[in-house]
This record gives structure tokens, sequence and C-alpha cells, in this order.
């Protein structure tokens, strides 16, 4: 006696959490009775597999017509087909928007394209995850980033409001769209909040033109890095360099901080450039440390190299083609030596908080607070990298 | 609707009785086609159904009665009108008695059929109650002579009336409480079915129309309230069937009967030991495909056999669960292409008033098989571990009493019955079987074949629903008072193929019974998040869509309870439930949808509240009485002019409901705080919230929805479809009530979902009828901290009432 057809509807929509997440790993119906039989449930509830199968199907029949108003979230507060209390609805859109950071990390650095889609089997196979949860997953990012790359405002609030997701998670998200994975250069200035691109028009199709213009995340050299490391660094980049973090400063009578901060940091070039002012900046930070520091030494022999891939890292951001490099910089000259130095990271704390401090006592060095804005952001970077 | 102005007031009650009886008719009308003559006009009907060793069938031919009624309309100028004799206060004797009954029974009898629909009534409203009494016709629908007029359809209905009311009449009593007729229609055949309990009521109720004088009298009466409707309505030396009678266990003073069978809830004043829960028979008899006369006669032939099956397994599965009463029961016969299905849901209860039950004993047939006896007695072991362990389930623990004070059961009552009984004997009183051997109230199963077998084994294989879950199908769970305000109601839907190449009617009951427990199973699976919870007003419809599909159709409610506060409560069980009966009915007489004082809603009805003011004013009833009565009577009529039209009545209220549901919505709206736009309706087939304050009657809402689709595979089939579809019929059902200014859906019923497939064509439709009250609840909780918006329902209809 075979059931044709079987349904359950509760006036209140029944979420069954367990489902919900079998369902958005990707796991057909008989996938998710089977590992539900293996949790136990039969055990515990005193249930047959018949039953099993058919709760099953109703909640994945319930999560299929759901799934278009998770696509846009706010559409699943307004419409009247389910009845679901806001605390479950919160938790439909976490969970659907929640994503796995191995995945995160291996789209890092990738446009979302088809040609990115057709590749999320590789991409599968290596981080476990289920192609169709992969394919979900890619949707999202996509979906996120097509709502938001147009939006002026901060980005994270700007996802927060679009797909109702928690603070943490939106920050997750502004910091994927951020990195500029999948964007252009003009792009990573419109989330900076900037509202025009600090270019000349000529730049800009520059920019458009070196459509690579992506973070380089996929080198071999940064794969110690993982996808919290990206995230932390983007998010810190975003609190100190946006709109938001100039906010007080745009309204100074000069008024031109915002647009020009990235060319200004062309101006701290004088720190390596002026023979002098390294030479006082580096006795400056060596006094400070002498005694505090396991490594001092190695610190006196390296600092003007460290400090030249310092600040030239910063001068460089206005070229898209070597905006991809940043990350491979700031490894490759900083953290790299450092760690054949054995360079703790405390030592590294240390060093750098002394680093940013110092050139306030270099007499004639006029850019303190873009000196100290920019560095906030490389600090939070460098420590944030500095494991193995 | 004309009403005499100069109808004493005490016809209001009648006026209830028939127009919601209508309702029905109405409903059932929806399917006739037309037809000629009735060629096979077999009325069926079996008798009360209390013990079941003595049921008897009755064949009687149809018997042609004199039309009262020529239309489907009440005519309330046909009721008598003559008034009732104040009836005397006193103890209540001997003599006395049937003095008042006779009072009673001749004012009722006056009225063409005494029937009431309600199932829940006011305390000490039933004095007694007799049992069940049912009647089928099988009837043919395409030899109707004019299909336009409704006179062969309600010739039939009171043809199958006079039946009930006969029936009630040989148990004693002169009404029928808790009444319902139902249709089952296979092409041109189709089966009438009615049933309700016969009851003897309380003159005092009919008389004076108001509650008041009815509480006075509940004080007098000399039957304690716990036990007095259990008492046997019949003459014990006259016994319409034969039936082992012992003094009340709770009075000790009147005779009640050793089983109860009702389709009426649970009275609220009854005195019930442990919990109740749910019970079912289940059943499937093949027929051969026939046409027409044929076709009826079979099915004619099928359905007393059907009938005791039923009846047997109730009663077994009763004796399983060591209960002795059984509420809200509920046949539904369904006829198919090849097929009868009968399936019977009803809440077991332990009534304290009625004797323990004894075990189930099986007898074997052949005692010299030494195999055979040990499987006998492996079996009797494995009943008498299932009635122990479901006695601890549902904690029945009556009180011990010693035996002299029960006293012996009423010698010789089969002797006695068998002389006197003559209301619907006939030959096949040889069949009965002698069954009282062995202990003396055990019951005796006898396997004489492997039927027997069959049913010994379909019986241990009722599982009981998992720990924390109680399950009935009355409106709340006996034992049960401390509901939390969480509710989750909920309708499925099954259809299942019954695939086998030769079914034999063993196959066939199997499948039903797996299919009816899985949907159950399945059930309790889904909302086990809720435990501990109680499933109530479990509404079980079954349908033959086609030749092997049987369709299934659950709408119940999940109740969540206080599993601490139970215990407590369990201490004085009866007296919450009394007090919360009291209360209810309170809040029931003070409708607060006075809309008589309403010039706008009220005007479809005016001459109608005219007659009414008149008719209170002759009688001189004090004013608040008067307007309480009204109030009721107005929406009373207002639902049943609603049903009858079949569209949804709510305009008037509309306009009514606004302003108090704006300011309620405010007030709601500051302490909810979200951003969602959505408004929460809550819905529940209970005429009550638990926890909540119905604070105003919006109108019935009835909505018929028909959907079709013509890309069954894309919308995830007929699964897909049918979810969408009643998702999307609740989604207007709330829709409807939040645009009324409404916050939750009572009574809610789906009285049809007809669904057929095509899935060659990749088409399906569906058609769903339900219906519901639309209300404004207030939280109990919130009542208190929010003391304005409760009292703005009752100023407005008194202060309204003052001015018309």
């Amino acid at each position: 006696m075979s059931s044709d057809l079987d349904v359950f509807v509760g006036n209140t929509t029944l979420i069954d959490e367990e489902v919900y997440r079998l369902w958005l790993d990707g796991h057909s119906v008989a996938e998710a009775v089977a590992r539900r039989l293996r949790g136990g449930v039969l055990e515990r509830e005193g249930t047959s597999v018949a039953v099993l199968q058919s709760d099953t199907r109703d909640h994945y029949r319930t999560f299929q017509m759901l799934e278009r108003l998770l696509h846009a979230p706010p559409r699943l507060l307004q419409q009247l087909l389910f009845q679901i209390p806001p605390e479950r609805q919160a938790l439909l859109v976490q969970r659907y928007y929640a994503f796995d950071e191995a995945l995160a990390r291996e789209l890092l650095g990738k446009k979302l394209s088809k040609g990115t889609k057709k590749e999320l089997d590789e991409v599968s196979a290596r981080t476990g995850v289920g192609i169709r949860s992969c394919r979900r997953q890619f949707d999202n990012f996509k979906r996120v980033f097509k709502a938001v790359e147009e939006l002026r405002g901060p980005l994270a609030e700007n996802i927060q409001q679009l797909f109702l997701l928690p603070p943490a998670l939106a920050r997750d998200y502004a910091a994927i769209v951020f990195s500029g994975i999948w964007g252009l250069w003009e792009r990573f200035w419109g989330f900076l909040g900037c509202p025009d691109p600090p270019f000349s028009s000529r730049d800009y199709a520059a920019i458009v033109f070196f459509a690579n213009s992506r973070f380089e995340t996929g080198k071999r050299r940064l794969q110690f890095l993982s996808f919290g490391d990206f995230a932390a660094c983007a998010q810190s980049m975003m609190a100190h360099w946006s709109q938001g973090a100039l906010a007080p400063e745009a309204a100074d009578p000069d008024g031109d901080l915002p647009k020009s901060f990235l060319q200004d940091l062309k101006e701290l070039k004088v720190l390596v450039s002026d023979k002098d002012l390294l030479d006082q900046h580096k006795s400056l930070v060596c006094s400070a440390l002498r005694g505090k520091i396991s490594v001092y030494n190695e610190l006196e022999a390296n600092f003007k190299a460290l400090s030249r891939a310092l600040v030239n890292v910063g001068g460089k951001l206005t070229h898209a083609r070597d905006v991809r490099d940043f990350f491979v910089d700031l490894v490759e000259k900083v953290i790299e030596p450092c760690r054949s130095d054995k360079w703790s990271p405390g030592d590294l704390r240390l060093f750098l908080t002394h680093y940013t401090a110092a050139p306030r006592n270099l007499p004639g060095f006029r850019h303190q607070a873009l000196w100290e804005r920019y560095m906030a952001a490389i600090s939070a970077c460098l420590l944030r990298m500095y494991h193995d | 609707m004309p009403l005499d102005p100069q109808q004493p007031n005490s016809h209001c009650y009648w006026l209830t009785a028939h127009s919601e009886l209508l309702c029905v008719c109405s409903h059932s009308h929806l399917h006739w086609i037309p037809f000629n003559e009735d060629p096979n006009p077999n009325t069926y009907s079996s008798g009360p159904s209390t013990p079941l060793k003595n049921q008897t069938y009755s064949f009687s031919p149809s018997k042609s009665y004199s039309r009262q009624s020529s239309s489907s309309d009440t005519d309330l100028s046909l009721t008598p009108k003559t008034g009732m004799g104040s009836g005397s206060a006193g103890k209540e004797g001997g003599p006395f008695k049937t003095l008042l009954r006779q009072q009673t029974q001749s004012a009722l009898e006056q009225r063409e059929f005494p029937f009431f629909t309600l199932t829940t009534f006011p305390p000490g409203f039933l004095l007694h109650v007799g049992g069940v009494v049912s009647a089928r016709s099988v009837k043919l629908l395409d030899r109707i002579h004019n299909p336009d007029e409704p006179e062969t359809r309600d010739a039939w209905w009171a043809e199958i009336r006079q039946e009930i009311k006969s029936h009630a009449k040989a148990l004693g009593c002169h009404a029928v409480v808790g009444y319902s007729e139902s249709t089952s229609i296979c092409e041109e055949v189709c089966i009438l079915s009615a049933s309700g309990t016969a009851a003897v009521l309380n003159p005092r109720f009919l008389q004076d129309g108001t509650m008041e004088g009815c509480l006075e009298q509940r004080i007098e009466e000399a039957s304690p309230p716990g036990c007095g409707f259990c008492h046997i309505p019949y003459d014990e030396l006259n016994m319409p069937f034969p039936a082992h009678l012992t003094y009340c266990y709770n009075c000790r003073k009147q005779k009640v009967p050793d089983v109860l069978f009702t389709t009426i809830d649970l009275p609220v004043e009854a005195i019930v030991v442990g919990k109740g829960c749910l019970i079912q028979a289940r059943l499937c008899r093949l027929k051969k495909k026939a046409q027409a006369e044929a076709n009826a006669t079979s099915i004619s032939n099928l359905l007393p056999f059907m009938e005791y099956e039923v009846h047997t397994q109730l009663m077994n599965k009763l004796k399983l669960r060591g209960m002795n009463a059984l509420f809200g029961l509920r046949i539904q016969i369904t006829v198919g292409e090849n097929m009868l299905m009968g399936l019977a849901s009803a809440t077991g209860v332990y009534l304290a008033a009625l004797p323990t039950p004894g075990g189930i004993q099986i007898a074997g047939k052949t005692p010299n098989d030494g195999t055979y006896e040990q499987h006998i007695s492996h079996m009797q072991k494995k009943i008498n571990d299932t009635i122990a362990k479901n006695k601890e389930l549902y904690e029945i623990n009556p009180p011990e009493l010693p035996e002299e004070i029960i006293g012996s059961p009423i010698p010789e009552p089969r002797q006695r019955s068998r002389l006197l009984r003559s209301q619907s004997e006939s030959s096949d009183e040889v069949t009965e079987l002698d069954l009282s051997h062995g202990k003396k109230d055990a019951f005796v199963l006898e396997i004489d074949d492997t039927d027997a077998m069959e049913d010994v084994h379909s019986l241990l294989t009722d599982v009981p629903p998992p720990s924390g879950f109680y399950s009935c199908n009355t409106e709340i769970m006996p034992g049960i008072n401390n509901w939390t305000p969480e509710i989750q109601m909920f309708t499925a839907v099954r259809v299942s193929r019954l695939s086998n190449i030769n079914p034999t009617n063993q196959t066939l009951n199997k499948n039903f019974n797996d299919l009816c427990e899985n949907l159950l199973k399945s059930l309790y699976f889904k909302l086990r998040s809720m435990v501990p919870c109680c499933l109530c007003h479990v509404n079980f419809t079954v349908a033959l869509p086609e030749d092997e599909l049987v369709q299934i159709a659950v709408t119940a409610v999940a109740i969540t309870y206080d599993k601490n506060q139970a215990l407590q409560a369990n201490k004085a069980p009866t007296e919450k439930s009394q007090q919360r009966a009291s209360t209810d009915n309170e809040e029931q007489l003070q409708f607060p949808l006075e809309l008589s004082s309403d010039p706008l809603s009220s005007q479809p009805f005016s001459p109608a509240k005219e007659a009414l003011e008149g008719a209170s004013s002759h009688t001189g009833i004090p004013a608040a009485q008067r307007d309480r009565c009204n109030s009721w009577i107005e929406l009373i009529k207002l639902k049943a002019q609603t049903i009858r039209r079949g569209s949804i009545k709510t305009t008037t209220s509309l306009e009514k409901a606004s302003p108090l549901a704006e300011g309620y919505l405010r007030h709601r709206s500051v302490p909810s705080g979200t951003n969602s736009t959505v408004s929460v309706v809550k819905m529940t087939p209970l005429s009550f919230l638990p926890g909540a304050k119905i604070t105003k009657y919006l109108g019935i809402i009835n909505m018929f929805f028909i959907r079709e689709t013509t890309s069954l595979r894309e919308e995830g089939g007929v699964s897909g479809f049918l979810h969408a579809f009643i998702a999307e019929v609740f989604a207007m059902v709330r829709a409807h009530v939040a645009a009324l200014g409404g916050n939750a859906v009572v009574s809610y019923i789906m009285k049809q979902c007809v669904f057929m497939e095509n899935p060659n064509k990749n088409q399906a439709q569906c058609l769903i009828n339900v219906s519901g009250d639309a209300v404004i609840f207030v939280r109990e909780s919130e009542l208190e901290a929010l003391p304005v918006p409760a009292p703005t329902a009752q100023p407005a209809g008194s202060a309204g009432d003052v001015t018309t």
C-alpha cells in the first residue's frame, strides 16, 4: 500500500532544524532519511521508517516552497502563505545564508561567473562540501553581491538590511564582497563608501580594463591563510579606511580627505625615501624596544627593509595592477622575514605599536593622522595573518 | 425566517436546533443529482450501542411518513404554540420522575424533530443519556422525479429522522443531542446516515429559555451532577435491549449501564477517572461492482455486518484500555466502487459512575489442540498485559469499593429483556451468542475462525501514542485542565493505493488499519516538539475517490499543556472542570456580538428582531436576560442565514468590528514590536482558545476554493500541488480574518476536500470547503495588563440596547 499523496500542513509552519540542515547540505530525501536514521531518531521516538520518509518529504516540500522567499528575505517577512514565528524566520534566513568557510576560502579571489560555477565540482571535492550546497552558497554570494554592488552606504549595513542577516554574518558577507574577491577596483572603492572613486576618468578606464584587479589570494604563498583571516583583514580595512571611519574628518574644512585618501598614502613614502627620516624613525623605534623584545638584533638589522615594505604597500594601492599583490606583499616582505627570524606575535605587536607611534616625534613629518589610520588597518591585518 | 411575535420565548431553543439542522441538510444537498423513484428503500438502523453482545439489527421496510415540511426552510409556524406549564421543583422520586418526563416529553414530542446538533450543554441540561441512536438508508439518486425540488430529499431525511426519533423513544428518551447527518455517494448510490445520542433533557431549560432558572434548578436536583446523566432513562423492567445494570458507583441510588456510547462531548460535570484517549474502529468490506439496484442491495446487505463489526471493535478497544464510556462517537461509512469503508472515532474515558469494565477473555474453539491452546493463552497474557499497561498509561485508578456497597449486577436481565424487547426485534435474535460464561463481567471473545484470530491480532496492533502525547476527538481531553496558549492546528491528507491484485477483506482491513495508524504515528512524530501535548478534536474523513484509492484527511489541533500543573490539578479534577464549565457558560451567554444593538448589522433581520423584542416584552422577562437571549438568537440566525446562502456574510460585522479591532490592534502592536507587518491569526477546530478570552465574534467564515493545475509534475506532483493549495487555503482564511480585524478562527472545520488527478494529462483538481468563526481574542495575561479592550465590548453592546 503505497502513499501517492501525503501532505501535512500546519497553521504555523513546522520547521525541523535537523531536516533543514540536511536540506541545506544538499542531501536528497533518501540521503536525508538515511542520515536521520543513523542519528537514532527511530530509537528515540519509536517510530517507523515510513513515517520518517513522509516527514522528510513534507519538510523538503515546505523548504522548496520557502526557497524563493529566502532569496529575498524581506519577502519572507511580508508573505502570508506561511505563518512562521519571527525567531523561526530569522533562523531560516540565517541558516540559509550561512556558508562553509572552506568554500568561501576557495572562492576568494575568483569571479562569480558561470565559469566558476562550473568549477564547483572540483571545489566540492576539495572542500568536502556537497555540490548542491556549493551551488547554493555560490548563488548566495552572487545574489548578495549583485544586490549591494550598486548601493551606497556602509556595506555591512546594506547587507544586513537587504538580507535580514545577523550583524556578524552580514559583516562576513561584507568582507567577502569587500575583499574584492570578484570585484573590480572601482567596486572596491564603492564599498569603501567613497561617493566617487578617487581617480581620473582615464585611470577609471584603465582600471576597468585591468579587470584582474582582484586581491590575489590563491597563490601558494597565501595558502596558509584561512577565509577568516581574509575576512578579518577586510573588516579592519573597512573599519579604518572607509568613509564611516573617515567621517569626522570629512567635516574638515579642507574637505577632500575621503577622495584623496589613497592618493595621500603616497605622501607617506617620505618615511622611507628621506634618509634622515628613516634613520630617525629607526632610532626612535629601536630605543623604545631595546630590552623589551627578544629579536632586537634582527629588528635592528631588518628595520629598513620592513619599513620600506610597509610603506610601499600603501603607496601601491592606487594602482589597480598592484592592488592584487596587497596580501602577497605583506606576506612576502613582512611576515616571512619575521617568521624566519622567529619573531613571536608579541614581538610583532610591540614593534608595530612603536613603529606606528614613533613618527609623532619625527620633526618635519606632517602626515601623522593619515599614517596612524593607515597603520591601524595594516597592523591589524599583519597580526591576524601572523600565524603558521 | 418569520417569527411569530406571539411565540413564547421558550421557542428560541427550537430555532437553534432547526436552523443548525438545516445547515447539515443544505450541505448534503450539494451533491444531489437527478433521480427517479427509490426502488430500494431499505432503512437500516442499529439500535443503541450500549452492550455490544446484544447488538440487534432491524430491517424495516420504508414507512411512508406524511410530509410535514415542504422545503428545507424552517417554518416556525409549524411548531405548536403551546406554552409549557411551570414545572414544579422537588425531590426526584420514582413517580415524580415519570411525571416530569412525561411533561417534558409531551412538550418535546410536539416538535417535529426534537434534535440538537450541539454537543456541549450547560451543566444540568442533560438529565439522562440513553445511548447512541443511528439510522442509515441506501438510496438511488438517478431516479428522482424533479431534481430541482427538494421534496424527495426531504422525504428521505424525514424518514431517517423519524427512525432516529423512534429509536430515542425506545430508549425512554424524548430528545436527541449531538445529532448529525451525513451522506456518502458513489455514482448513483447514496448512503444517508444520521446519528445522535438519545437523551432526557431538563424541562426547566426548555421552559424558561434562560439560564438563571436552570442553574438554580441544578442545585435543587436530587441526583448529583457528576453522575446524573449516566443513569438510565429507560425502565429497568422494560429495557429496550439487554444490558448489565448496576447501581451507580457514584451516588448508589440509580441504575447505570455497564458501558455508555454517546456522540456528544463529555459533559463538564462528569466525574472522570484518569485521562481519555482516541479510539478508532476501522473496517473495509469488498463488494462486487454492480449497477443501480443490485449495487444498492449489496450495500444494504453489507451495512449491518459492518456496523456490527465496528461496534465489536470499539467495544474491544474500549475494554482493552480499561475504560467504560465513549464520547464524540462518529461512525463514517464510505461507499466506493468495489468496497465499503467504515471508520469510527470516539474518545474513550473511564466514568466514575459506571462499573469497572471486566477484562477480555479469549475462548478457543478447539480446546484439545495443545499448541493452539498455548497460542491462546499466550494471546490472553498479551491482552492482560496491554490492559494493565493502558490503565497505567491513562492513569485509571478508580477508588476501590467494597463489594457489598456496589451490589451485584441486577440478575436475570437477559431473560426479561428477551420477553419484553419489542421495538426492533426480528428473527436474527437467534444469532445472538451467549458469551456470558466465565467471569461474570468479563468480555469473551470467541476465536472460531481465522477472521476472529485476525481481529484479536488487530486489537493488539494499535500502538498507544508515544509518551507525552494524548489524543481525543472531543473538544478537550478529559483529565487535562491546564492548557498553555501554544496551539498548532493542522490538516494532513493522504491518498493511498490499495495495490493488491486480489484483495481480500483481511488484507484490505490490514492496509486500512496501517494507513490510519501510520497517519497517527506521523502526526505524533511531527508534533513531537510540542510535548507534552494533546491532539484535540482529531477529525478523520475517509473518501474513496477512485477504484483503489483511499483518501484520508485529518484536521486536529495540538495543544501543549503544563505537566507540572497537571499533577496539581489531578487532585481536584472535577472541581476544576466544573469551575471551568461555569465560566465558559457565562462567556457563552454573554456573547458580545450584540447584533441587535447595531442598526447596520441588524438591518437584514429587522423584522425578526422586532418579533423577538415583542415576544420577550410579552413574556415580561427581565431585560438583561432578554438581551442575552436575543443576542444568542441573532447570532444563530446569522449563522443559519449565512450558511444557507453559502456565502460569507461578514460585511455587516466588518463595519461594526473595525473600531474595536483597530483599538485592539493598536494595543497589540505596541508590545509585539517586531518589524513583521503580517498579523498572526490563530486557527483551531475548538470553540475556544486556551488561555484566552474571546472578546468579540466577527461572523462566519465559509469559503469554497477550487484549484486546478495543468502542470502537475512541475508543481511537485500531487503532494506538491495539494500542499501548496492547503497552505494557501489557510493563508486566505487567515487573511480574511485579519481583514475583519480578528486574530483567530475558532470552530474551524474542513467540510470538503475533493481531490482528483489525471497524471497522464498532467492535471489535477481540488475543491476545498472550510468554515469557522472569526473572533477577536485577548490573552488572559494581557487582559489583566490592559483592562481597556475587554470592557469596550460589553458596554458598547448594552449601551446600544438601551437606545433601541
